[in-house]
């Protein structure tokens, strides 16, 4: 399984590394980038987690424009210097220490100084905040916190300062390589480019981002040439496609699953599990993008996931509802925001209804589990990155495996073993990221799971 | 009950029988005419909705024929006839086409029956929809009901069904439109009447399938009968629904079954047609029926106490002048106020009583006549006897002195004694008349009746064991605790002592004589009884008139003295007689006599009388 893994990643760095190298044989300082997003984000703050799933990935995406972290993951999936320029720590790793990257300013000119980095970092580990050494930062836990440098590079934990007056007196001020110009939140995110960017100033000038434009009008707009890039549901991805335009797509890195916990009959649960055709799903709601989920971690990530059955048995599903007896009406929630989820619930209720079973899906605010008295969830689980222990660990906050365990393939397939034949999560469909890019768009660098690196993404002249 | 009851009765009653007559009548003609013309409007209503309907289906199929012929689904055709082809790309077209052509269902169906794209229910996708192919050439067909499954309900869907042709597959085109309240709202009612459309989608009977114009139908489960009717025998019928009490809620519904493309029950189309205008049409009738007969009643109150009035005073006053002559009061006449019927009854009544009154006095003048003459007879008879040894004695005196003057002196002597024996004698008898002429008043104080009749018996009790006469038993059936009554003790005395004398003299061989008193309200009666022959009818009739007699040697005057001692104290006496097994008199007396000048009154007439 590890093997497995390590392969795709070799690939997917080889390629990386081969359009980095051909890109960057001519780039171009200048030009606005223009950006549409179908989510509606409200805030710029990492560490106010949105309600639905697309908001909290467009969240990181616009995050990791502004705001900088101490590490960062590179394409291999390891942890390499960001405003921390290197670390430290006891045999136990139960003591740390981060050096901070000297000359850095944040954007109203300020320098960073260790003090200004505490409020950021003062839930990494909880009940156990950093203090300044000098130029450097220390934490002291008393245990080992070998997650220390995932927790560091993961989005919450973005070194961030807030405005003068306070949280909500205006978006929060970064270190990374655009700055923000205009905020108009739910609408309109106006970038400028950081001339005094640690890293170097990015290629572009200014990235203006529009929020919350449907996938249908975003394809409009890439086609009108009125945007640069575009983040396409399958179907719009699809005709893009078609139509020959440009088209990327990430790993499968969201995974659509049934949430089935708060069903106590497990005859219930295995029933609607056994009716839905995933097949069906993959192929015509994802338009063949991504692939049929069969565990909860991606294939691409695990390598186990091809020991779990996908196929239907209705047979089997009408057994169950025979042996139920009673009449089997369930209530479907799903994302309110999330096309794909409704169209997922909508196909799930036909299948259950091959079985006799009802489900009425309901569209929830957010699609938070246990709201509105729904009994059966359709949830996202998106892998922000390719290390493995990280994607377990959001696996195990989210509740999709159970708490406690361990981030060894052979735990996580155990734990996984258990929720799937449990049949409190039935994973659907793997999905990718799908973003249509414009003709003028050039050094596309994106890592594999789906992390946009605008930064480097330079803009070819306008043709006269 | 009186005759202006009566009269008062008969012409309410015919003012009510008329009056609810000519309301019936006129609220059948109503009923009738207002059902005529609710079949007349349900009858328009159910063509207006065939119209509609068919209009509806044309349109319908015409869009689906428009979206069959149109270029893009040709297009699609050409790429689902390929071999192995990708559905999954067409998988919105539906949407996007039923949204053009304003068509509320729409499906794009493979050759084999897989749902390619489906409007109404995108997520169906892949499923079969096997009726389609099974009618490869749809051209003929015209539009037609199904039920059409949604996520979240059943639809009855107005749909037509058109195939594109590319070699030898189709691409299936069914589109349809909702038969819903929008359809409803399309129809032009009438004023009072309403268009209600059930869609039976489900396997049981529910109000909630009920529809009209504006939406779900309050208290629908007020039809769910007449629908049961419809499902059970799939015809037209109809029935009357009353939402409240109140008859003016009162709706007529007519169901007209809707069925299916083979035959099956899909919905009903109910026409509900308001009773408001009829019930309150008729209730208008009936107050105005009421009003007419309370008027009728209170006219005919009057007018039948008028006319009764008129009817009833002569005949009251005919009453009372004849109960007047009952009284004794013969000389009572009527006025004679008109010349109708009663005008001539009481004419005939006043003559009546006029030849009765004269009848009466020469019927007095009669039995006046008839007395004197009684009273000569027995008055000559009595004193007939007497004369005639008077007459022989003085005739032997003066043969005597003639012949036998020797023997003068003892012939003189003794005829000397015969006269007076027999002087003596007529003395006797004219006393006796003079008695009866002369009967006393009634001296009323407190008697005790039965210590009367013990002494009466005891008067007679040596003539009762009287030796070598045959033996005559008394017997005393007296009541205990009788009242005392206010009478004359001499008079009554001799009434009875008359009465037991009779008795005795009845029963010359010997019997029972019998006192027996007993309590009446307000009265007391004593009846004195013996076993002799007892009488026949025609004596008992006369036997208290004076002077009649029915014994040798009586002077008819006993029992005369009798009734009139009893009438003098306000009583009365009857005679009951058995012949051959005796007789009994009456005598009932009140404890309380009338007063004493009507006691008197009666004594004077009594005295009169005789």
């Amino acid at each position: 399984m590890r093997l497995s893994r390590f392969q795709f990643l070799a690939a997917s760095s080889a390629a990386f590394l081969a359009v980095t190298a051909q890109a960057a044989t001519r780039p171009r300082y200048g030009g606005t980038l223009r950006v549409e997003l179908q989510a509606q984000v409200s805030s710029l703050d990492p560490a106010a987690w949105p309600e639905d799933a697309a908001s909290t990935r467009a969240l990181a995406k616009l995050s990791d424009l502004v705001y900088d972290r101490l590490v960062r993951f590179d394409a291999q999936g390891k942890f390499q210097p960001a405003l921390a320029i290197r670390w430290e720590h006891d045999a136990q790793s139960a003591t740390w220490r981060f050096y901070l990257r000297p000359g850095v300013k944040w954007h109203d000119g300020s320098p960073l100084i260790a003090a200004d980095v505490l409020p950021a970092l003062e839930n990494a580990v909880p009940g156990h905040p950093f203090r300044p050494a000098g130029d450097a930062l220390e934490i002291d836990t008393g245990d080992p916190q070998l997650d220390l440098l995932l927790t560091l590079a993961t989005s919450p934990q973005a070194i961030i300062r807030h405005g003068r007056s306070g949280a909500g007196g205006g978006p929060p001020v970064g270190t990374g390589p655009f700055r923000v110009a205009d905020w108009q939140p739910g609408r309109r995110l106006v970038l400028t480019a950081n001339d005094d960017c640690w890293a170097g100033r990015p290629y572009l000038d200014a990235i203006e981002i529009s929020l919350g434009r449907a996938s249908r009008d975003q394809l409009i707009d890439l086609e009108l040439d009125k945007t640069a890039v575009v983040t396409l549901d399958p179907a719009e991805a699809r005709r893009a496609q078609q139509e020959g335009r440009r088209v990327w797509t990430s790993a499968p890195v969201e995974l659509v699953c049934l949430w089935s916990a708060e069903v106590e009959d497990p005859r219930l649960r295995e029933a609607v599990a056994r009716s839905i055709d995933r097949s069906a799903i993959q192929k015509v709601l994802v338009q063949n993008f991504g692939e049929v989920a069969a565990g909860i971690l991606p294939a691409w990530l695990s390598g186990y996931a091809l020991l779990f059955s996908t196929e239907p048995n209705l047979d089997r599903a009408r057994q169950l509802r025979a042996e139920i007896g009673l009449p089997a009406a369930l209530k479907l929630g799903y994302d309110a925001n999330d096309p794909l989820a409704r169209q997922v619930a909508d196909r799930i209720a036909v299948n259950a209804r091959d079985a006799g079973i009802t489900l009425q899906p309901i569209p929830l605010p957010g699609g938070r589990v246990g709201s509105a008295g729904a009994e059966l969830f359709i949830r996202s689980f998106r892998i922000d990155g390719p290390v493995f222990a990280a994607a377990t660990r959001e696996a195990i906050r989210r509740g999709l495996l159970r708490s406690g365990t361990r981030d060894t393939p052979e735990d996580v397939y155990a734990a996984e073993r258990e929720s799937i034949d449990n049949f409190t999560v039935v994973p659907l469909v793997d999905v990718p990221e799908i973003v249509g890019l414009g003709a003028r768009v050039e050094n596309w660098i994106a890592p594999p799971w789906g992390a946009w690196r605008l930064d480097e993404i330079w803009l070819e002249a306008a043709k006269p | 009950m009186s005759y202006r009851t009566k009269l008062l009765a008969l012409f309410t009653a015919t003012v009510v029988v008329a009056v609810v007559s000519v309301t019936w009548i006129i609220s059948s003609f109503t009923r009738r005419a207002f059902e005529r013309l609710d079949d007349q409007r349900t009858a328009a209503l159910v063509a207006q909705f065939r119209r509609e309907f068919a209009r509806r289906g044309e349109e319908v199929t015409n869009r689906v024929e428009g979206i069959a012929q149109a270029e893009e689904t040709t297009h699609l055709a050409v790429a689902l006839s390929q071999p192995k082809p990708d559905y999954s790309a067409y998988v919105n077209e539906a949407s996007a086409l039923a949204a053009a052509h304003q068509l509320d269902f729409l499906e794009l169906i493979a050759p084999d029956g897989t749902i390619v794209s489906c409007a109404q229910w995108p997520a169906r996708f892949g499923y079969k929809e096997d009726w389609v192919p099974e009618t490869p050439d749809w051209t003929s067909t015209g539009a037609f009901l199904k039920r059409e499954e949604l996520p979240d309900r059943v639809a009855l869907a107005l749909v037509a069904v058109r195939a594109v042709r590319i070699g030898e597959k189709n691409l299936f085109v069914v589109g349809g439109r909702s038969l819903d309240k929008e359809f409803l709202g399309s129809l032009v009612l009438p004023a009072g009447m309403r268009a209600l459309l059930y869609r039976h989608l489900g396997q049981n009977v529910s109000a909630a399938s009920l529809t009209d114009a504006s939406g779900p139908v309050a208290q629908g489960e007020k039809l769910l009968p007449l629908i049961t009717r419809v499902r059970q025998q799939p015809r037209e019928l109809a029935e009357t629904i009353r939402w409240t009490r109140d008859p003016v809620s009162a709706e007529t519904f007519h169901a007209l079954p809707l069925v299916g493309r083979q035959g099956e029950l899909l919905g009903m189309f109910l026409m509900g047609s308001s009773r408001r205008e009829q019930v309150e049409l008729e209730r208008r009738i009936r107050l105005v029926a009421l009003a007419v007969g309370g008027a009728g009643i209170l006219l005919g109150v009057v007018l039948s106490g008028w006319a009764a009035s008129r009817v009833t005073r002569p005949v009251k006053s005919l009453a009372g002048a004849a109960r007047q002559v009952a009284g004794g009061n013969w000389n009572s006449r009527v006025e004679i106020s008109s010349s109708d019927e009663l005008g001539e009854l009481a004419r005939a009544f006043n003559q009546m009583t006029q030849k009765l009154g004269e009848q009466r006095d020469r019927l007095i003048q009669a039995e006046r006549v008839a007395a004197w003459r009684e009273l000569a007879r027995r008055l000559a008879h009595e004193l007939k006897n007497p004369l005639f040894p008077l007459q022989i004695t003085v005739e032997n005196l003066l043969r005597a002195r003639e012949q036998h003057s020797d023997q003068f002196e003892e012939v003189f002597r003794e005829s000397a004694s015969t006269l007076l024996a027999e002087l003596a004698n007529m003395r006797t008898i004219i006393g006796r008349f003079s008695d009866f002429a002369k009967m006393p008043h009634p001296q009323l104080q407190a008697v005790r009746i039965n210590e009367l009749a013990r002494g009466v018996v005891k008067l007679f009790e040596p003539q009762l064991n009287a030796p070598g006469r045959p033996a005559i038993v008394a017997r005393l059936e007296l009541a205990e605790n009788l009242e005392e009554i206010q009478a004359d003790p001499d008079l009554l005395h001799r009434a009875v002592q008359n009465l037991v004398l009779n008795a005795l003299d009845a029963m010359p061989s010997g019997g029972t004589l019998t006192l027996r008193t007993e309590p009446q309200p307000g009265r007391i009666c004593l009846a004195v009884s013996d076993t002799g022959k007892g009488l026949t009818q025609k004596e008992c009739e006369r036997l208290f008139t004076p002077y009649y007699t029915t014994k040798q040697h009586g002077t008819g005057l006993g029992l005369a003295i009798v009734q009139s001692v009893v009438s003098d104290h306000g009583g009365k006496i009857s005679v009951e007689s058995d012949p051959e097994r005796g007789t009994t008199f009456r005598i009932e007396l009140p404890v309380r006599p009338p007063d004493a000048a009507s006691v008197t009154t009666s004594a004077v007439k009594a005295a009169e009388r005789t």
